[in-house]
């Protein structure tokens, strides 16, 4: 049997027995195993008292219900736990195994002072968890509290969303009767024109002064025409009708309105015979329609609206005959008065 | 895993495994913190500390390189002998006495500390009470020099010698290496 030496063996020996520093404190090696094996064979075997084993029991009941892996995580990173700390391990351990036979034999400690020492350490160990559990509770009421308000505001916020989409819609409602009730309003306000002019219309005034006006009015209307009269070219008109009859015929097709002037027009004797205006649109005479009657009963400017009794379409020629009172529906065309031929 | 073995099921986080190390050891760790303490209290501190650094080293056993009990031996003495040099640290030899304990009933039972036994038998007596005071006690080169009266290299080489005997021994006969 060859027995290795050198300081490198030495080393190793002496670790074992405590007289080197340790090296690496997870390696267990043959040295230590020897060193083991003969501290065992040298120990007086003992027997460990009942009170002792229990609360190592105990202990051991403590570690096992721990994570091993978070103390192994928790080692590994502290190679060399201060000695302070298994005290306090063993004290945490005895209020987690719940106290059962926690003191049961606490007279087994024959120190008085090691016992004031342990006790003093639980009661710490028990103040820090009191201390913990109030903490717990506290932060748990702030945090109750907390929820509770958020809660509230969010609440608020919800009824606030409403109340606002309300007014929008409420706003939108307004607007669209607002447009509606503009549209409206213009409908109105162009019956309401509509309708002025129809009461203008149906009021035409008779004073003279105030046909002149419209008539000159009429004459600025775009597409107004104006025509002179011209005698009948009838052979047997009458001679007193010759060159006497001036004046002329504003019309507007669109309107369907128009006025008739005339100069030197014979006045007429309205229970004997009354003038008639005829329309006579584009087609020919045959398409005569009559504008109305009318008396001359002054021998200065005579204006006289035409109010056809329907459309004319478009107007070729306005004539003038006398009929009898009231006018006729078909007129013979024998007592000719004036023409105004479109050009 | 053979099922004589209790560290693999701690280390496996077994339940009752830790309890089990208890039944097993507990007297083992008794004695031996009996020997570097010197109330019962603190034993039972000792051992509560020793428990709970064999429950994160419970990984590190290897069946190949020892009996099992030597294992909880080896952790054992590391954080007695730690703690006995810290408490003596300014003690004086004479406060240290050898003090050597007849085993009445016997001593620790298992077949590595057998062949260490055997072996240390077969030493010379100074061989032996360096190693004695050296193992059994924790006493440092130092102490034993000064309480022996023999040279520091003396002490230094018979302990040295002693248990590299010892440890052939035991991978000759046990398995293991070096």
């Amino acid at each position: 049997m060859t027995i290795p030496s050198g300081n490198h063996d030495d080393l190793h020996l002496d670790r074992a027995t405590g007289d080197a520093p340790l090296g690496d404190e997870r390696v267990v090696t043959p040295e230590d195993r020897a060193a083991a094996a003969l501290h065992n064979a040298l120990t007086p075997a003992q027997t460990m008292p009942a009170p002792v084993r229990a609360r190592l029991l105990s202990l051991a009941d403590s570690l096992s219900s721990t994570d091993a892996r978070v103390t192994h995580v928790a080692h590994h990173m502290s190679p060399r736990p201060s000695r302070r700390l298994a005290p306090w391990l063993i004290a945490a351990a005895f209020v987690l195994a719940g106290g059962i036979g926690l003191w049961a034999g606490s007279r087994a400690i024959s120190s008085q002072r090691e016992l004031e020492s342990v006790r003093m350490q639980l009661t710490q160990a028990r103040q820090q968890v009191a201390i913990n559990e109030s903490l717990v509770a506290k932060s748990k009421e702030l945090l109750e509290r907390q929820m509770g308000l958020m809660d509230e505001t969010s609440r608020g916020q919800v009824e606030l969303a409403n109340q606002l989409a309300n007014a929008t819609a409420r706003l939108r409602d307004q607007e669209t009767q607002i447009a509606k009730a503009s549209v409206r309003d213009k409908e109105l306000s162009e019956q309401l024109n509509e309708a002025r002019l129809t009461i203008a219309k149906m009021n035409e005034p008779v004073d003279p002064a105030t046909l002149a006006q419209n008539r000159t009015k009429l004459l600025t209307v775009p597409d107004t025409i104006r025509v002179a009269w011209a005698p009948f070219d009838l052979p047997d008109a009458p001679a007193e009708q010759k060159g006497v009859v001036k004046g002329d015929v504003t019309w507007n097709d669109r309107l369907q309105t128009g006025y008739l002037r005339f100069e030197g027009l014979k006045p007429n004797d309205p229970k004997v015979e009354q003038y008639q205006v005829w329309v006579i649109d584009e087609r020919g005479l045959e398409q005569k329609v009559s504008g109305g009657v009318f008396n001359a009963s002054a021998n200065g400017e005579i204006i006289v609206p035409i109010t056809p009794g329907i459309d004319v379409g478009k107007v070729a020629l306005f004539a003038v005959t006398v009929e009898k009172p009231g006018g006729t529906w078909v007129p013979d065309l024998k007592r000719r008065v004036v023409v105004a031929p479109r050009s | 895993m053979d099922p004589k073995h209790i560290l693999p099921k701690v280390a496996a986080g077994e339940a009752n495994a830790l309890r089990e190390l208890v039944e097993q050891y507990g007297d083992l760790l008794w004695s031996l913190a009996r020997r570097f303490t010197r109330s019962e209290a603190d034993a039972e501190e000792a051992v509560q500390d020793v428990l709970v650094y064999l429950w994160k080293k419970a990984p590190k056993f290897d069946p190949s390189r020892g009996e099992e009990v030597t294992f909880v031996s080896v952790v054992a003495r590391r954080r007695l002998i730690d703690r006995y040099r810290k408490e003596t640290r300014h003690a004086t030899p004479a406060q240290l006495p050898e003090e050597m304990v007849e085993a009445n009933n016997g001593t620790i039972r298992s077949e590595e500390a057998e062949i260490a036994k055997t072996l240390f038998e077969s030493l010379g007596e100074d061989q032996k009470r360096v190693l004695r005071l050296s193992i059994d006690r924790g006493f440092t080169h130092e102490v034993i020099a000064a309480q022996t009266g023999l040279p520091l290299g003396t002490v230094k080489t018979n302990i040295r010698r002693g248990l590299a005997q010892i440890r052939e021994q035991l991978i000759a006969r046990m398995g293991g290496s070096r």
